[in-house]
């Protein structure tokens, strides 16, 4: 009987292989093709692979002044939505860890709601809502998407962080002598530190990379980056969304890599109940 | 150990720190939804932008019938087959990085999970349609399953693929975390005991995921139906989700209220969905298995 | 001036009393400890005195001031929890001294303090480690020293041993009572552990269900158990059920499993009789008047102690422990005689009280045998 097992157990063994290998290879085929096309020198999107290479993909980019706002606005537009988020969802998520009255839990599940909602609706519902009150300005209907989409974000991280610093140690603090708000500045806060700044990260991102709040809530004046790019890939495809592909590729690793020196991916994804 | 007091009350400081996040939640969430919910039992009078007084259910018998119908049905069939072929390919992915005694292996796998979030979808869906599309360098896969890059269902395909490629580390990073949470003595037992390891992982680690395996495809699922910019930029108009389908009758006809009883649907489902889930995830973990 | 007071302190969670009318005395430079099973209310006396719970009757006063109206970081306390509660992503030194910076004391006088500290504690050179690279009695140190940097009125600490092994516990039972001794800070330790109690503390202050039971030192409390639940609680028990009498030689306890045993200084005149098991000596010994007829009927092996299984006449099974000391060893089945001085048996009231019963759960009282 060992004879079958053993055949099983290695059909088996390659199975697991073969469909481990074709996960992470259609995870990367796409980014790979991408570069090596961001730099092919063919004024149209021919047959791959390319034969000779150059940067006018690259220069496309940075010469069209539609993408150079759409960056600047979606650079404007996350970073001011992060900031409003974090600190928002930071300060609710204290209280929620904190705090201990009814309705706690309605409250957390209230902040993490928007999460569950389809995006189309968010940026759907929102528009109707800044015409009813008379708010017309793009910009300001952006930063108002982007907060409530990111904020369940902001407020699970930093829970998630201070759920993990034990009472203990705020009561230490406190029976040495340092007042309620001394013993938060010198123990909570240090130690939520990582939660916050990983949910302003996450904010920063989704905020950057959102299209169907944005699509709803831009005009033609104030377009993110990702507007101006889907308008321009309508009007002419062409390659220079491949660079710009290969140009957020590696702003991703650098980020990647920066998040593993700092925090260790293995401490970023958990390691469960059992640790190896 | 610890017995805080039992407070009934908020404290004024606490209260003070949720002020403006509800603020937030209220102003920008509900308020918005609110008045979306409302505008959809308005009639939409054509050629006047906004729409006319009075209440009706028409906005939602129409999406009843079968042209638009179908485009729910193609939203689920697709987000259905998507987050199947997720959980089945993400699996493999997410044990072996649980597993693993490699902490460079365990490290990488992280690392592209996590990066492929972080990458901007958009320029990954445009990857994607380069990649597959007519003029790429997987375009045969199209020829072998009888679907040409070149027509019109390919198009139903890229959709697909390019979910795909939206949900696979989600789920794959999720169920990191399911299989971490499985004792792996219990495999080792399994497998003292003779058993080979395709024989372990289906009858010791498979039942024990259960839990952490459906609700992953749930929100896979969740995701997918949800997903606007990936049939928006793959479907080539050809394939239309209930977004894409949200935003098409604001956009060209400005019928606000038929996208306002979309957007309404669109909410159930979403709620349905995350319901399931939790009764599932419940009754599961209370036969022992963890999530 | 006794270091803490407590008088008639009353505390309750909802309809349940957790401290129900405790009043107990530390004089200065004591240690005493709270010893009790889960659930008795020791932890949350522990907190009260803190300043972490709010108490609904009585008082307590540190140092002859009363403290109701004083938050924690004002009663100038030193706490050690349980899980240390050292400050992770801060070093050892700055753990220690992060008491002394609260109250203000310049950066020369703190660090003298935090070395004195760490050779008291016997840690020196350890200045610069975080927490997470301790062992755990290394952490249960420098919770110490961080407690006792600020010289505190009163030094509370919650299970503090609890967290360590079985043989580290022993090892630094003693270390940490010579540290006490030392610092000689009015302590109180609480503990479910009666070696623990023991061993660090000068007095015991046993309790059951938020009161207090006995009060007195280890001796005294083995010695001499107030109630049934102290003599459980405390070492072991054999216990027999039956009646005092007047026999021919004086006093006498008759058993219902039979044998009758000669008393003195009796303690109660009606409840149970009880006898600490390492009194019952096989054979017996000049003195031990009492005898109680057995068959053994097993016989443990533990390396420096035998435990022999005994059954009574009535068929009642008892334990008693043999010192191997290369005396002849009974077989079982053997029928023996186990000899008993008249002043190792004490009659115990059976208290008809719910707050004196014998506790539900108390799983450490195997291992501290």
């Amino acid at each position: 009987m060992t004879g079958s097992h053993a055949a099983l157990d290695r059909l088996a063994g390659a199975l697991f292989r073969v469909v481990l290998a074709a996960a992470v290879l259609f995870l990367v085929i796409p980014v790979v093709v991408s570069v090596f096309l961001s730099f092919d020198d063919r004024a149209f999107i021919g047959p791959f692979p390319p034969k000779s290479f150059s940067l006018r993909w690259y220069a496309s980019f940075f010469e069209n002044p539609a993408y150079l706002d759409g960056l600047f606005n979606s650079l404007k537009v996350a970073t001011l939505s992060t900031l409003i988020s974090t600190a928002a969802g930071a300060a609710a998520a204290y209280a929620l860890a904190e705090g201990r009255f009814p309705g706690r839990d309605a409250l957390e599940t209230a902040f993490l709601s928007p999460k569950f909602v389809p995006t189309v609706v968010v940026g759907f519902s929102m528009l109707g809502f800044a015409s009813a009150i008379g708010v017309f300005d793009a910009f300001t209907r952006l930063i108002m998407g982007h907060v409530i989409i990111t904020i369940p974000f902001t407020v699970r991280a930093t829970l998630a962080a201070l759920v993990g610093i034990r009472r203990s140690m705020v009561e230490a603090a406190i029976s040495l002598g340092a007042p309620p708000w001394r013993a938060f500045l010198d123990v909570t806060l240090p130690l939520a530190r990582t939660g916050v700044v990983a949910g302003a990260l996450m904010a920063f991102v989704l905020s950057f990379d959102e299209v169907a709040v944005s699509l709803f809530l831009s005009d033609a004046f104030t377009q993110t980056l990702p507007i101006a790019l889907v308008a321009e890939m309508r009007a002419n495809l062409n390659l220079t969304v491949a660079a710009l592909s290969t140009m957020f590729a590696a702003a991703t690793i650098l980020i990647v890599l920066l998040l593993d020196r700092a925090v260790g991916l293995d401490r970023v994804v958990g390691q469960g109940m059992y640790r190896g | 150990m610890t017995r805080p007091l039992a407070k009934p009350r908020i404290s004024l400081f606490h209260a003070a720190l949720l002020a403006p996040g509800v603020l937030i939640v209220l102003v920008l969430f509900v308020a918005p939804i609110a008045l979306m919910a409302l505008e959809s039992f308005r009639p939409f009078v054509t050629g006047k932008v906004g729409s006319g007084s009075g209440w009706t259910l028409r906005n939602y018998a129409e999406l009843m019938e079968p042209a638009y119908a179908f485009y729910f049905w193609e939203t689920f069939r697709i987000g259905f087959i998507v987050s199947a072929t997720a959980l089945l390919l993400g699996a493999p992915l997410a044990f072996l990085a649980a597993r693993t005694r490699r902490h460079r292996l365990r490290v990488a796998i992280f690392g592209l999970l996590i990066g492929l979030l972080f990458m901007s979808l958009i320029a990954r869906l445009y990857a994607i349609q380069m990649t597959w599309g007519s003029n790429g360098p997987l375009a045969f896969f199209g020829t072998l399953i009888g679907v040409p890059a070149r027509s019109a269902p390919y198009a139903a395909i890229q959709v697909a693929l390019g979910l795909l490629h939206f949900v696979l580390p989600m789920v794959a990073l999720m169920l990191v975390g399911t299989f971490q949470n499985i004792n792996p003595r219990l495999e080792e037992a399994a497998a003292s005991l003779g058993a080979p390891r395709w024989r372990v992982a289906l009858t010791v680690t498979l039942p024990l995921a259960v839990p952490g395996l459906l609700s992953a495809t749930m929100i896979a699922l969740a995701m997918c139906i949800s997903s606007f910019v990936v049939p928006l930029i793959l479907g080539r108009g050809i394939v239309l989700f209930a977004t894409n389908l949200m935003y098409v009758r604001f956009s060209d006809v400005a019928n606000y209220p038929s996208g306002a009883a979309i957007g309404i649907i669109m909410l159930g489902l979403a709620a349905l969905i995350v319901y399931a889930m939790m009764r599932l995830t419940r009754a599961l973990a209370g036969a022992g298995a963890p999530s | 001036m006794s270091g803490l007071v407590l008088r008639d302190v009353v505390k309750r969670f909802g309809t349940h009393a957790a401290i129900d009318g405790l009043s107990l005395s530390v004089d200065r430079g004591e240690i005493v400890a709270l010893l009790g099973p889960s659930g008795c209310g020791k932890t949350t006396t522990l907190r009260a005195v803190a300043g972490f719970e709010a108490i609904d009757r009585g008082a307590i006063a540190i140092l002859g001031a009363d403290v109701a109206r004083l938050p924690p970081y004002r009663r100038d306390i030193g706490l050690v929890f349980q899980d240390y509660a050292l400050f992770p992503h801060m070093s050892v030194a700055a753990n220690i001294e992060y008491g002394l910076r609260q109250r203000g004391v310049a950066r020369a006088a703190r660090e003298q303090r935090r070395k004195a500290m760490l050779r008291l504690v016997r840690l020196e050179g350890l200045d610069e480690r975080t927490p997470a690279k301790l062992s755990g009695g290394q952490q249960q140190r420098v919770a110490l020293a961080r407690a006792l940097a600020i010289a505190p009125k009163l030094l509370l600490l919650d299970e503090p041993l609890s967290n360590l092994d079985a043989k580290l516990r022993e090892a630094l039972r003693g270390e940490l009572r010579a540290i006490l001794r030392e610092a000689g800070a009015t302590t109180l330790v609480v503990t479910h552990d009666q070696t623990e109690a023991m061993g660090l503390a000068d007095r015991i202050a046993l309790m059951n269900h938020g009161r207090l039971v006995q009060v007195g030192t280890a001796r005294e409390l083995y010695e001499r158990p107030a109630t049934r639940f102290a003599a459980d609680f405390i070492g072991q028990s054999v216990w027999f059920s039956g009646t005092l009498r007047r026999g021919a030689d004086g006093a006498e306890f008759a058993t219902e499993d039979g044998p009758v045993l000669p008393i003195c200084d009796a303690g109660a005149t009606v409840g149970s009789l009880s006898i600490r098991p390492e009194y019952l000596h096989l054979p017996p010994r000049p003195g031990d008047v009492g005898r109680i007829a057995v068959t053994v009927t097993e016989v443990g092996y533990f390396g420096a102690e035998l435990s022999l299984a005994c059954r009574l006449a009535s068929g009642r099974v008892i334990r008693v422990p043999l010192r191997s000391d290369g005396a002849a060893v009974p077989r079982p089945g053997a029928q023996v005689e186990l000899g008993v001085a008249p002043e190792r048996c004490r009659i115990i009231a059976d208290d008809p009280l719910a707050a004196d019963a014998a506790p539900t759960h108390d799983p450490e009282k195997g291992e501290s045998r």
